[in-house]
């Protein structure tokens, strides 16, 4: 069987790959970039432990507040952010994770910068659930999130995404109006970074602000661009690989900046893609197909 | 008079902090308004700037070595970035630079934290004299800030105005496909942007390190977002409208600390006005189109 330490890894492989598949809706799908997931991340963990701990609600009750709030959340940046694009969008959110983390240590509510501790574990028929139960929980909910990325990438949704993604100005003109999508975009990216959030909030059980600011939400951009943007598989790989590969080799946890600032520069320079993207190397090879001109990473 | 006295105390200090914050904001706007690439990794090359000049000062005792040496051999790390890193992206996607450039600077910062650790060092240059005047104590440090970065204003004013490199760069930014027209070594020109460019920014690093006698690896953090919070606000690729942006920044984060109670940090203070003016002007203070 599993032991503690690969059940620990396994589970936060399955919170990354949840939240990385919400910043996948957003800057894969929908091509807007985000440099701030963690603020929805922040948004769903601190509503839920401040429900779970203050005001004494169970996990079950909640985790739907917890993702409301974070979709909220991701409406409320989504409107400034429909103003501006790229460089500007990117800048934007920037900002605004700062502001988030700030507030959160400065405001008299969150706990300031020693975070939330003593968050409790879910419980299911009165009793907590174990180590055990947690794992399959989270691998429950990872594999929720996979297939509803699916639906939505195939869905009416998923065309108007990619259609804003591909060409903004052409897609408004056949009289799909961008801003609504991207809204919608922002909103369940949002969602999906706020269950990611929940699930580590009372896994780890304690959180403070800075796990939800700007380098964390790098790391999170980091495997969405690994795996490849814009693709389910990428989203997961790139999530489920970058979080075992400081835990599996020590020295990788020593240098762990280090080594994702040179594989995102790597990557930029040789594979924009991802390793498994859209006409990616070696998802090429893996189906042999010839490779269809330079195609440009979905962003 | 009393309060007058601590205003004016106050507001020397902040034009101290956004003359630095300047020395960062000038360099991301030139490479910005010639590349189009936001170079987050820039305040990178201000971290390395202080560690390099910190190196050399420790070896040569020379303070006026040690800067010229920082600057110059943070200008050439810069303008190998140039070449190896963004040359091959800029026909590529943006997003492929920008997350390069992300990339780059946790690196780098990273780099600095396994080669010199992870603590603080000294940087103390025996500059310890204080002047008083008009009831208000100015450091010896304050004089040789804002004087060098004074200096470096009118430098570089001069070098972009009156020299034909200058002039070179001015013509890649407006056009670089008529510029190439034009017989102008469009590549070279770009990198000698970063060169410049980066070495300003280690001349702000070695100004900072001896501000508050410290050099660390994450010294680069904060003034690396502000950075792009500057040459926003200033308009992006707008010199003087960032040099602008960086002494308001300094005064008015300075002063909002000091006056009032909000509940943020300079950092994010600095990140709400960025937020609102982007919203309210997108176009930067001093922007054109």
């Amino acid at each position: 069987m599993l032991g503690d330490y690969s059940l620990t890894i396994v589970i936060l492989m399955a919170i990354w790959v949840v939240v990385t598949l919400g910043l996948n809706i957003i800057t894969g799908y929908a091509g807007q970039f985000n440099l701030g997931i963690g603020i929805y991340m922040g948004t769903g963990a601190y509503t839920t432990a401040m429900l779970t701990t203050e005001a004494g609600w169970s996990f079950w009750a909640a985790l739907p507040t917890a993702l409301a709030a974070a979709m909220l959340m991701g409406v409320i940046t989504g409107l400034p952010a429909l103003r501006v694009r790229e460089d500007f969008l990117a800048t934007l959110t920037i900002g605004m994770v700062f502001v988030f983390e700030s507030l959160l240590i400065y405001l008299p509510w969150f706990g300031g910068p020693v975070g939330i501790a003593k968050i409790p574990p879910p419980r299911l028929f009165d009793t907590p659930v174990g180590r055990y139960g947690y794992l399959f929980l989270a691998l429950a909910a990872a594999l929720a999130a996979v297939l509803f990325a699916r639906a939505l990438n195939r869905s009416w949704l998923g065309l108007a995404w990619e259609s804003i993604r591909e060409d903004e100005l052409a897609t408004d003109v056949i009289g799909i109006r961008p801003p609504r999508f991207k809204l919608y975009a922002f909103a369940l990216g949002g969602a999906y970074a706020g269950l990611g959030g929940v699930l580590y909030a009372h896994f780890i059980r304690y959180i403070t602000p800075y796990d939800f600011g700007f380098v964390p939400s790098i790391y999170i951009l980091a495997m969405a661009v690994f795996g490849g943007l814009g693709t389910i598989r990428g989203a997961v790989f790139g999530a489920a690989f970058l979080t075992a590969l400081p835990e599996l080799f020590r020295f990788v946890q020593e240098y762990r900046n280090f080594i994702y600032g040179s594989l995102l520069v790597l990557m930029m320079l040789y594979q924009p893609q991802g390793l498994l993207g859209k006409d990616s190397l070696l998802w090429r090879a893996v189906h042999g197909r010839r490779p269809r001109g330079l195609a440009a990473p979905a962003a | 008079m009393t309060t007058t006295i601590v205003l004016l105390q106050q507001i020397l200090n902040a034009l101290t902090v956004g003359s630095i914050y300047a020395m960062i904001a000038i360099g991301l706007a030139m490479i910005y308004g010639i590349l189009r690439v936001l170079h987050i990794a820039h305040a990178g090359m201000y971290a390395v700037g202080a560690y390099l000049g910190l190196l050399l000062y420790v070896h040569t005792r020379s303070f006026a070595l040690a800067l010229t040496g920082a600057m110059v051999l943070t200008g050439i790390l810069g303008g190998l970035i140039e070449r190896i890193v963004y040359r091959p992206m800029l026909t590529r996607p943006r997003i492929v630079a920008l997350i390069a450039s992300i990339g780059l600077y946790i690196c780098l910062s990273d780099l600095l934290r396994i080669v010199a650790g992870p603590h603080e060092h000294a940087f103390d240059v025996g500059i310890t004299a204080t002047y008083r005047l008009l009831g208000l104590t100015i450091a010896g440090v304050d004089f040789v800030i804002l004087g060098g970065t004074s200096a470096i204003f009118v430098l570089l004013w001069l070098f972009l105005q009156r020299t034909r490199m200058g002039f070179a760069i001015r013509a890649v930014a407006q056009d670089p496909e008529a510029a190439r027209t034009m017989g102008i070594d469009v590549d070279r020109t770009v990198q000698l942007v970063f060169f410049v460019g980066s070495a300003i920014a280690a001349f702000g690093g070695v100004m900072v390190g001896i501000l508050y006698n410290a050099v660390y690896p994450t010294m680069g953090d904060t003034v690396s977002y502000k950075g792009l919070a500057l040459i926003v606000i200033g308009g992006f690729g707008s010199l003087v409208g960032s040099a602008v942006a960086a002494l308001a920044l300094g005064i008015g984060e300075t002063l909002i600390m000091t006056y009032t109670q909000v509940p943020l940090s300079r950092e994010g203070i600095a990140m709400l006005m960025l937020i609102i003016l982007i919203l309210v002007r997108p176009q930067g203070l001093l922007g054109r189109d």
